[in-house]
C-alpha cells in the first residue's frame, strides 16, 4: 500500500482552487485583500459586519499561486484592515518617501 | 434593516455596484424608503452573487440562512443581467428583493416575526423612487 502525505487544507501545497479577493465597503474604501478555498468566504464573517460590503474575487489558482500573489498586491496596494507586517513595512516605506 | 452585501466573480462586473451603492440608487433610496422602519429582525441582508470572468458561482440550494435575529439570502445574478436597459435592470433588482421577502415568508423555519405586510408598502415605495428617478 502507498503511503499518502495528507495536505491540511490550509497548508500552500494543498491543490484545492484558491480564490484571491478584494473585500470593500460601500463607499469604495479598499479595506483587504484575502484568500480563501471557499466559494462562500464571505460566511468566516457575521451578515451584520459583511452587510454593506463588496467582495470582488480577481484571480484563481492553486493556494501557492494566490499566497504569492496575495503577498505581492499586499506589498504593493495594501488595504487598510491589511495587518500583515509585508503591509505594515509598504505602509511604513510610503511614509519615509 | 434590509442591508446589501455584493459578492463578484471578477472585477469586469463593477458596475453592477453603481445600481446598488451609487446615490439615487439602492442602498441610499432603501436606507431613506425602507430602514426608517422596523420590520421584526435585526438585518435582512440581500447578497447579490453576480457572476464574472473569474467565478462563476454555482446556484445555491440553501439561498436563505439565519444567525440570530438576522435572515441573510442570496440572490444569483446571472450573466443576461447585463443584456438589459438600465430600466430593466432596476426593475430586475427590485423584483428580487420581492422574491427574497417570498422566500422569507414562506421559509420562516425558526418563526421569526417579520412584519411582511409593512415590509412590502415600504419596497413598493423604494421600488417607484428607483424606477422613476431621473439619472
Amino acid at each position: 500500500m502507498s503511503e499518502q502525505k495528507k495536505i491540511h487544507g490550509n497548508s500552500k501545497e494543498s491543490k484545492r482552487l484558491t480564490f484571491l479577493y478584494r473585500l470593500y465597503d460601500y463607499l469604495r474604501t479598499f479595506l483587504k485583500w484575502g484568500i480563501t478555498s471557499s466559494e462562500n468566504p464571505e460566511k468566516r464573517y457575521t451578515n451584520k459586519y459583511m452587510k454593506d460590503k463588496q467582495m470582488d474575487i480577481v484571480a484563481s489558482g492553486s493556494r501557492k499561486e494566490m499566497l504569492d500573489l496575495e503577498r505581492k498586491k499586499i506589498e504593493d496596494d495594501p488595504g487598510c484592515l491589511n495587518k500583515e507586517k509585508w503591509a505594515s513595512k509598504n505602509k511604513k516605506d510610503n511614509f519615509k518617501n | 434593516m434590509v442591508g446589501y452585501f455584493i459578492k463578484t466573480g471578477g472585477e469586469d462586473v463593477a458596475n453592477f455596484a453603481n445600481l446598488v451603492w451609487d446615490e439615487k440608487n439602492l442602498k441610499p433610496l432603501t436606507d431613506k424608503y425602507v430602514n426608517t422602519q422596523t420590520y421584526g429582525v435585526d438585518l435582512i441582508l440581500i447578497k447579490f452573487i453576480v457572476d464574472g470572468s473569474v467565478v462563476t458561482f454555482k446556484e445555491n440550494k440553501k439561498s436563505i440562512t439565519y444567525s440570530a435575529n438576522e435572515i441573510a439570502v442570496d440572490v444569483n445574478i446571472r450573466n443576461n443581467f447585463w443584456q438589459l436597459n438600465l430600466i430593466e435592470k432596476k426593475n430586475y433588482l427590485v423584483n428580487t428583493i420581492f422574491g427574497a421577502i417570498k422566500v422569507i415568508k414562506n421559509n420562516n423555519k425558526n418563526n421569526k416575526s417579520i412584519d411582511i405586510d409593512k415590509l412590502s408598502i415600504s419596497l413598493e415605495n423604494l421600488r417607484r423612487q428607483y424606477i422613476e428617478q431621473p439619472d
